[in-house]
């Protein structure tokens, strides 16, 4: 991503913070600062997942419901006696299994991004329901519980967590033929195919680490309530197309990348703070970020980077339609 | 004309999209070091034919024999592997890549780490490399790092050429080369053509202007309504035959040259 | 060429995957195959088709509408809130049914003028209905004294429940539209071919605009012939219909790929999707199972169909 962008991106993150310091004066109180980092934190392992789906010209609408799902199921296992280790690796599987199933569709069957990841919003939440049976499960073990509620050296675990998974896949994404692969694939998918990139391959691997990636953010999410319950993260896929818009990755796919996501997150999580301080209420509070991201959205149009419909609204061409 | 001189055989190709038939039954053969003009009129199947042969899309029914064994091509990578390259009436390149990534698509140079488990990009390399492609192509670059939206048409096709050329192709196919061009710029392209053929390489070529073939051509081979309708050597047939067979009809060419 | 063809051509595995799922609930629950459950049936369907009509419209034309369910909602509460303040029943219709048209005009402008992808957009104006009608009556439903709107809901007409004559109705209207009028034809067109059409001179945009009012207003009527139905004007009845909506069209084979598709299918998916859920409910199933059944259908019919197609 360009310097100006994400500096651009600072100054609009400091000036916000700015300006809630000035208004509100609790948020600048040290636990407050460090409340919103660790949410923010939450949200931008959503928000890794979410960007590379983006930037392959799709759309995940199934992360909070995925995470949902994994979680409970998860606590489940883990409130019957098992250990935490393999309630972690249940939350992930179940996490991969869902963004595979995803990700096939969209590559093998050609299902678009959004009908696809809408309907495993409702069958993974649905499931999630199920699994509960309406109960809340909650009070984990301590092992568990530091993850997500943990320090270490002084820094919360889930600030170390979420960085460590943003330093992988930034890294993934700039320096290795994945990342190339992905910004192709997402700028033209046909001229991509046609020049030899996997793009069956890397579209299903992308929906993959995005529901993997739902997981790990509920993982840490659970950990950090210390309770599971069917409901949690509704908000989620918003949240998340909020921090990557806002970051500065084109919904069209194809251009963007993971440092605009943290900050995106970051402002996100600072405006929901905010608002939380201001006591807006909550149902102002989605009206709000919906507007904030059709804003967003408009003055990506302005300034000429979003030329058409996304990708993931483009039909997809039936191969060789023509003669 | 013996078969193992074929560096290509395609036989019994058949694709149909719905019920559309594009391909019925058709055969084509390329000979090792020849160039193939195969042409036809829209909706003959041509475009078809040659994205069956570089991975772009399946075929139904029929073979294909490269270089004397049966082959399965099922996708682009497949192709290149044999050493088929495509180059594109649109030239399939991705706009806001720079020039060196788009030479390199999906095989990039890279640096491996931790024995293979780690591929980094290697992008002085392909920027060194594809500079020095372009440089033999004649063609005027300021940078590879240049996007290449930003370059003309000309330019444009000079990386998909580059980019077939790199890979020292044992077939290159070409569709529409000489689309759109001004007359000088189609000599160009039949320059590039007879260079590539003096290199080894066998050819296949897609073109609406007839000249093109008789110009550059060994063979041509006819597609009408999705079918073989003509195969013959260019010294052996006329423009007047070669047109009879796209249309199917008794014509008389009027040659405005 | 006669839509009834069309369907038997195109999707046949809808009207199988219909009539797979009538003989399996009849199977594992005798009283599904009750008249009275039927009729039942029919009715709880005939919201649901009022509003799939409109997103069929939206799919043909390659855009989506995610809105349309808080947009129900939203009529309702309108509706409801001018009936209990002794307004008439036909200004709650007039008002409902202008809120379905100005948020399609609004969606329209943002989509084809400015150039959103629909999908943004209708995601954040439900939100923003959503919003809307949750604040305006600090979250609680809306009721009113007794009207002659009540009969819109629960009103019966020749022995037929009046809300099914009005999904009738609608049904040969926007067949007459999509299939016999200009604009239908263009629908079908800007799916296929957004650019051929505007090279052949259609003004793209307002044919988006149009679609998009048309879609808003067949929401907002659907919103007001539920709120009849529960007599009360709720802030988040409607949602969960833009997916069941959706769901209806894909299964009944109105998909993204250039156009195809047609408000025959939608009605056998509205079937298939009200069929689901009342068996499943008869079942003792709940909601939670029912919207996972929906998934795992729609998936399976995306499937059956793309297949097909190829």
């Amino acid at each position: 991503m360009s310097q100006s962008k994400v500096i651009s991106r600072l100054i609009l993150l400091l000036g916000l913070s700015l300006l809630l310091s000035l208004v509100s004066p609790s948020f600048t109180r040290f636990d407050n600062l460090v409340n919103v980092v660790r949410q923010a934190a939450i949200l931008n392992i959503l928000g890794i997942g979410m960007t590379l789906v983006i930037l392959t010209g799709g759309i995940d609408l199934s992360n909070g419901a995925v995470l949902a799902l994994s979680s409970c199921v998860s606590a489940i296992y883990m409130k019957s006696g098992g250990s935490f280790g393999v309630g972690i690796l249940i939350a992930l599987a179940i996490g991969l299994a869902c963004g595979l199933i995803n990700g096939w569709m969209v590559a093998r069957i050609f299902v678009p991004p959004f009908v696809i990841t809408y309907a495993m919003m409702f069958f993974a939440r649905g499931l999630a329901y199920i699994a509960l049976k309406g109960q809340i499960m909650y009070g984990f073990s301590k092992e568990f519980r530091f993850l997500g509620a943990g320090h270490l050296f002084g820094i919360p675990t889930p600030i170390l967590l979420s960085g460590a998974a943003l330093l992988v896949f930034y890294f993934f994404l700039k320096y290795t033929p994945f990342g190339a692969d992905i910004y192709a694939l997402g700028s033209d998918e046909e001229s991509s195919r046609l020049s030899g990139v996997k793009t069956g391959r890397r579209l299903i691997l992308v929906y993959a680490l995005s529901g993997f990636l739902s997981a790990f953010a509920g993982v840490v999410y659970t950990s950090r309530l210390n309770a599971a319950e069917p409901v949690i993260g509704e908000s989620f896929p918003l949240d998340a197309i909020a921090a990557v818009v806002i970051g500065g990755t084109a919904l069209e796919g194809g251009q963007g990348g993971m440092v605009g996501t943290m900050i995106g997150a970051l402002i996100i999580t600072v405006i929901i703070n905010g608002m939380n301080l201001l006591r807006v209420p909550s149902l102002l509070q989605s009206f709000i970020l919906g507007s904030v991201i059709l804003i967003m959205i408009a003055s990506q149009y302005f300034s000429g980077r979003l030329k058409g419909l996304p990708s993931f609204l483009k039909p997809l061409a039936m191969k060789g339609g023509e003669t | 004309m013996s078969e193992s001189s074929d560096i290509l055989r395609m036989e019994g190709i058949s694709k149909s999209f719905g019920s559309v038939n594009a391909l019925q039954n058709v055969t084509l053969t390329l000979k090792h070091g020849e160039v193939l003009g195969l042409v036809g009129d829209n909706g003959a199947g041509k475009s078809t034919l040659i994205k069956i042969l570089s991975g772009a899309i399946p075929f139904d029914e029929g073979s294909v024999f490269f270089e004397g064994r049966q082959v399965r091509i099922e996708n682009p990578q497949d192709a290149r592997n044999f050493g088929i390259e495509t180059i594109y009436q649109t030239f399939a390149l991705v706009g806001n890549l720079p020039i060196y990534l788009n030479i390199f698509l999906g095989r990039y140079r890279v640096k491996s780490f931790l024995g293979g488990w780690i591929k980094i990009l290697d992008n002085k390399r392909m920027e060194k490399e594809s500079w020095d492609i372009l440089q033999n192509l004649e063609i005027d670059f300021n940078s590879v790092r240049e996007r290449v939206d930003h370059l003309s048409g000309g330019q444009r096709q000079a990386v998909a050429i580059g980019r077939a050329l790199f890979f020292n192709p044992k077939i290159m196919i070409m569709d529409e080369p000489t689309s759109g061009l001004a007359v000088k710029e189609v000599e160009q392209i039949h320059e590039i053509i007879r260079s590539f053929k003096r290199k080894g390489v066998s050819i296949i070529f897609i073109t609406h202007r007839l000249q093109s073939i008789f110009a550059v051509a060994d063979r041509v081979t006819v597609l009408r309504g999705g079918q073989n309708a003509m195969d013959r050597l260019i010294a052996e047939t006329s423009l007047e035959e070669v047109v009879r067979a796209m249309f199917g009809l008794h014509v008389k060419v009027a040659l405005d040259e | 060429m006669s839509d009834v063809k069309v369907l038997l051509k195109r999707c046949p595995n809808v009207i199988f995957l219909f009539a797979g799922l009538v003989v399996l609930f009849a199977v594992i629950c005798p009283p599904f195959l009750s008249l009275g459950n039927l009729a039942n049936l029919v009715l709880q369907g005939s919201v649901l088709l009022i509003v799939s009509l409109g997103m069929t419209l939206i799919m043909l034309g390659n855009m989506i509408d995610l809105s349309v369910g808080c947009l129900m909602s939203l009529s309702g509460m309108v509706a409801a809130m001018i009936l209990a303040k002794g307004g008439g029943t036909f200004s709650a219709i007039l008002f409902g049914i202008l809120i379905g048209l100005a948020s399609g005009l609004f969606v329209g402008l943002l989509v084809a003028k400015l150039h959103f992808p629909s999908f943004i957009a209708t995601f954040g104006m439900m939100g923003i209905f959503e919003g809307i009608s949750l604040f305006s009556n600090e979250g609680s439903s809306v009721y009113w004294p007794k009207s002659a709107f009540n009969f819109v809901g629960s009103g019966m007409l020749f022995q037929v429940p009046f809300p099914i004559w009005v999904a009738a109705a609608l049904f040969i209207v926007v067949y007459v539209l999509l299939y016999r009028t200009p604009f239908g034809a263009n629908t079908y067109a800007l799916g296929g071919h957004e650019e051929g059409l505007r090279l052949a001179g259609v003004n793209v945009r307002r044919q988006k605009v149009l679609i998009f009012m048309t879609s808003g207003m067949l929401a907002s009527m659907a919103g007001l012939v539920l709120a009849s139905r529960i007599a009360s004007g709720h802030p988040t009845v409607g949602i969960g219909y833009e997916f069941e909506a959706i769901a209806s069209c894909v299964i009944g084979g109105t998909t993204f790929f250039g156009g195809r598709g047609g408000i025959m299918g939608t009605l056998f998916g509205v079937l298939i999707i009200t069929l689901l859920r009342n068996g499943l409910n008869l079942m003792g199933y709940s909601t939670p199972y029912q919207y996972c059944a929906i998934g795992i259908i729609l998936v399976v019919g995306i499937t059956l169909n793309s297949i097909y197609q190829r």
